[in-house]
Formats: structure tokens, sequence, C-alpha cells
């Protein structure tokens, strides 16, 4: 539930989380309800947004930073991770959000996710999942169904989809969601609950492709709620959603309420001048 | 790594990055030194990425050069990269105390004042073509550092006119750097019949070889240049200029800095290269001098 905020308290509303730019995206695309939910989700936290760092790697999705009022890093495709764990590591005042898509996230930039998982660094990573690559126009991404035609596989895709969410429970993660941008309040309540958990976060927000891939129908008729008796800290109940195909569970898969190591800056005992001393006549 | 020094480039975050060079390509020579990473770390990169490259010869140099390679990153907001070798990184040498006062802490310029929302640019073209870089935090400094070609403000913009700007913004900012006589070392008399014109850990034999030119009275002297990018055209020039050949002795098979030297500046030099994955000796280098000059090799007895 989305705590109400006294309006007096009410300092930053979504046009304040908005810059000029207009977004790219084709006109039906989820990335627009993705964008706006996490404006929502800054609204319930009153996030300053000179405070607020988005990271993003290449594609559709990875625009986003632009339209945020925010400082933003469009870095290269599939590094996003290593940046904002970086920029948090050094600035662990910001409130540092990693965004981008499957292609991103799951195919070139797959290797940084167990690390930033197993790292831990306070940082919420959405990812929006339209199983196709969008900006270069329609390949098959990691997520892509098993026979899916595209321009990059004529005869079907041969590889079989991976599951993100069992890797990132795997790897230990302590909190696991997923969204859909046509359920956009629920959305906006994993994304404010994975920035207010203290350690990494991870947001699975399915965002189908209107141009490429439109999976809207589809998915419709996949989704279904996570029951309230699932137990958040069951990561055995939570590593059997994960791994459903036919259908699709949305909701929280795993809380576990206290990340294990907090994130602290830089020892603030080492002086740099007095190790340097010691080589000093 | 090269995608990511272009983003930096391109966004002009400075960084600093230490390539301690072995013997190449791929796996190539990974226990032996070479001085074969020039072309990449001047050259690698998507389109025309400027960077500043550093090369230390000694230990001590590391020491003064990792210094400034972050000053001088903070100061013109650049990737900087730092041109060690195998032979340097694992060598153990006596050196002088550092006097710490003697190095002043650079930090990048920051935007001053308040800002009125909407006024900041993150890429304001100015005198310098350095433009004031904001930390987040500062308020209404808000921009997206993106890899695509943008406006002053940081926006993506791909017309011609937004491309053409701010590519000379990029490369002008260097502009002081090629005309400074910072980052050279002169050794040997002021005017002589050859010139060594070394960088890296070729200084160390080239040193031994003036010192043994010294002895044997030949006008031997040498150019170590600690700024392989841009490249210190006065004083390559001036230098050029005070010798009657030069040579450029290196560690790698295709005469990476000789190739250099003669592409920006139009100048002709002799190559001298070593390419078994072996630092050159003061002898390897003086033998070529007797060449050059048509002195005949002392027999040996
Ligand atoms: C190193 C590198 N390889 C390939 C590309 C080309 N490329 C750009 S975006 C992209 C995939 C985008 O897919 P996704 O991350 O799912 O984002 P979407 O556009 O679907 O939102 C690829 C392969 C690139 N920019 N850089
Ligand atoms: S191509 Fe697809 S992912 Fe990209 S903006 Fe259009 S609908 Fe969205």
């Amino acid at each position: 539930m989305t705590p109400t905020i006294p309006l007096e308290k009410v300092t930053y509303k979504a046009a304040d989380y908005k810059t000029d730019l207009k977004p790219i995206w084709c006109p039906g695309c989820g990335d627009f309800a993705v964008l706006a939910a996490i404006q929502q989700a800054l609204v319930a936290l009153q996030i300053d947004p000179k405070d607020l760092a988005i990271v993003s790697g290449i594609g559709c999705s990875s625009r986003l930073p632009g339209f945020v009022q925010a400082y933003g890093l469009h870095t290269v495709h599939g590094r996003s991770l290593p940046a904002a764990t970086g920029l948090k590591l050094a600035r662990p005042d910001l409130t540092v959000m990693a965004i981008g898509g499957d292609g991103d996230y799951f195919s070139i930039g797959i290797g940084h996710l167990p690390h930033a998982v197993r790292r831990d660094v306070n940082i919420t990573c959405i990812v929006m999942d339209n199983e196709i690559y969008g900006l270069t126009k329609g390949q098959t991404s990691p997520t892509s169904p098993q026979g899916h035609v595209t321009k990059s596989t004529p005869s079907g895709n041969q590889a079989q989809p991976l599951h993100p969410l069992a890797i990132i429970l795997a790897s230990g993660a302590s909190f696991v969601a997923r969204g859909f941008s046509s359920q956009p309040k629920q959305l906006a309540e994993m994304i404010r609950l994975g920035m207010q958990h203290p350690g990494f976060s991870f947001i699975h927000a399915m965002s189908p492709c209107v141009t490429f891939y439109d999976t809207y129908k589809l998915y419709k008729e996949k989704i279904y709620q996570i029951p309230d008796s699932h137990d958040v800290r069951d990561r055995d109940a939570a590593m059997r959603y994960a791994l459903e195909s036919e259908r699709m569970p949305l909701g929280i898969l795993y809380h576990e309420p206290s990340a294990r190591v907090p994130t602290s800056a830089a020892p603030s005992n080492f002086n740099t001048l007095d190790y340097l001393a010691h080589y000093q006549a | 790594m090269g995608e990511a020094l272009g983003y930096a480039s391109m966004t002009e975050i400075p960084v600093v990055v230490v390539d301690a060079q072995r013997g190449g390509p791929s796996t190539g020579l990974p226990t032996k030194m070479e001085q074969s990473d020039l072309n990449i770390a001047v050259h690698g990169g998507h389109g025309d990425s400027p960077r500043i490259v550093l090369a230390p010869a000694s230990v001590a140099e590391c020491f003064h050069l990792t210094v400034w390679g972050f000053n001088l990153a903070e100061q013109y907001q650049s990737p900087v990269i730092i041109l060690s070798d195998y032979s340097l990184s694992f060598r153990t040498e006596t050196i002088e105390p550092f006097d710490l006062a003697k190095y002043p802490v650079i930090t990048r310029a920051q935007p001053q004042g308040e800002l009125a929302p909407k006024e900041y640019k993150r890429y304001k073209i100015n005198g310098s073509y350095i433009s004031p870089m904001a930390l987040p935090g500062m308020p209404n400094a808000q921009y997206t550092a993106t890899g695509l070609e943008h406006n002053e403000y940081g926006n993506p913009a791909y017309t011609p006119e937004a491309h053409i700007q701010m590519s000379e913004k990029r490369w002008h900012k260097y502009d002081a750097l090629r005309h400074s006589h910072e980052y050279v070392r002169h050794f040997g008399p002021e005017r002589a019949r050859v010139g060594l014109l070394c960088w890296g850990t070729t200084a160390g034999p080239c040193r031994g070889a003036v010192h043994l030119a010294a002895q044997e009275e030949i006008a031997l002297s040498m150019l170590q240049v600690q700024m392989l990018w841009p490249l210190p055209e006065d004083a390559i020039v001036a230098f050029i200029d005070s010798v009657d050949i030069v040579l450029v002795p290196e560690v790698n098979y295709l005469g990476q800095f000789a190739k250099l030297v003669q592409g920006e500046l139009g100048v002709r030099v002799k190559s001298l290269t070593a390419y078994g994955g072996v630092p050159f000796t003061r002898f390897d280098i003086l033998r070529k001098v007797h060449e050059l000059l048509g002195i005949a090799e002392p027999e040996l007895v």
C-alpha cells in the first residue's frame, strides 16, 4: 500500500520529476508506464531530484534517464551496473537507480548482474523486459521464447529463454519483484518498496514493445497475482515462481527485510597524505 | 575498454587508466615487456575520441605522472591513460623522497553560485572549451551524461551543427598542452649529430647510450617525451631542429611512436625497433648511432 503523504509534506509532484525532453518511444510502448511508475514512486518517497541518480545502458528503455529530473548516466551497452555500483560507493548519499532493457541486462550485461546482487550495494535495479531488442529493430533477446521468428532468427529462435529472476534469486538477492506496465499502480508500489530496501533490489518490469513484439494480449492471459499467503522469505517458493514459463506471476517474489552488509563509503580514517608521509624523508 | 573510454571522451568525465604493457597481440608474451599499446592508447575508441596519454620511465616518474594524470584528468575533464610496461610495474628502485608540497591538487571546474532552473549548460561553449561540471547534489544542475552527441545542455542532438560544434570543443580544449614544454626531458648536448626521441622505459637505455657516447666524444642527445598525446609539438620540433638525425628507439614491431611523430609533424625520423619482448640495452642503441654516423664498431677481443 502506498503510504498517504500529508498534503503539506508534498514538495515534489510528478511534474517535478519530468524534464523537457519528450520520450522518443513509439506510442503505446510499455516504457511510458514504467517511467510514470518511477515518477510515482519518487513522489511517494519525496526524493529531491538533485540527490537522485539514474544509470542506464543502451536500448530504447535506456533512454529513460533523460526523461527524469535527476543526474543521469546513459552509459554504454550492458555496463550500467558497474557504473551504478561505483557511483553508489563513491556517493552513498545519493539515491541510485540502474535501469535498462532485457538485452542490456540479460544479454551483453548479464555478467555484471550476479555480482551486483552479491555485493548488495543499495541500488534499485529496474529491467524493462519486452523479450526483444527494440532499439535495433526487433532481434531475439535472451528472454524471447523458443521458436520465436525475428530478423535475426528467421527459422525460429533455437535457444530457450532464460529465467532472469531465478538467476537473481540464486545469486542471493534480498528483494526480487515483478510488475507489468499495464498494472502501473502495482509497478510503482514494487519500485517504491525496492527503493526503500537498504540493499540491492531487483524489479522485473514487463514492458511490451508494440512495434516489434506486441505481447500485451499474451501477457494479459499469462499474468496472475502472487497470493498474499506466499511467504516472501521463502526462497524455494520464490524460485518456483521465478521458474514459471507458462504463466507470469506478479508481485513480490522474495524480500528479506534487512540487507546483509550496510553500504558505506571508503573508510574515513584513511588519510592519503599520512600514508604517503611514510615515504617521505 | 575502448567503448568506455569513448564514453568518457564524449561525456567529458575525468578518469585515469593505467596500462602496464606486455607483449602482444592477444595474450602474447604476458610475462615480457613491450611498448606496443601506444596506438590503442592514442587512437583506440570509436570515432574521434580524444584523451591524454602519459608514459613514465621510472618508479619516481610513476608517482609524478600519476599525480599529474589525475590533475590533468580533472583540469581537462578527460580520460588519461598512463602507459607503463611490465618491466616498470615489477621494478624496485631507490628514489629521492617525494616532496608533496610540489604537487598541487587540481579539481575540475564547477558551476559557481546559485543556478536558476534550466539555466545550467553542462557543455557550455566558452573560451577554454572546458565547461563547469556539476556534481550530483547540486540544485538545478541535473543533466544526463550521454554517449550520444549532444547540445550545450547535454541533451541528445544529431544535427551537423551540434556534431561540428562539440567535436571542435572536445579537441580544442587540449590546445595548450600541444604547446607545453612540461612533459619532455632533455639530456645531453644542446646541439647534437644524433638525437634520440624516446618514451617510457626506453629512456633508461637511451640515457646510458648518451653517457657512453659522451665518453667517445660523439654528440648524442635525447628527448624523453612523457606526454605522448596530445603530442607536445613545439618541444619535439625544437628538439628535431637541434640535431642532424632523429632516431626513435622503441620496443614494438611497427615503430608506433616514430609513425605517430611522422604523421603528426610531417617530419622524417629513423626508427629503431626491438620486438623480442626484451628491452634495449644502451649498447644496442649506441651501435645504431655508430652505424648512422659511419663509425666502425670497436673490435671485441
Ligand atoms: C556493444 C554493443 N553491441 C551492440 C549494440 C547494439 N544494440 C543497441 S541496443 C541493443 C539491444 C537493446 O535491447 P534492450 O536492452 O532489450 O532494450 P530495448 O531497446 O528493447 O528497450 C543492441 C544489441 C550496442 N549499442 N553496443
Ligand atoms: S521499438 Fe519497441 S521498445 Fe522501442 S520505443 Fe518502440 S515500442 Fe518501445
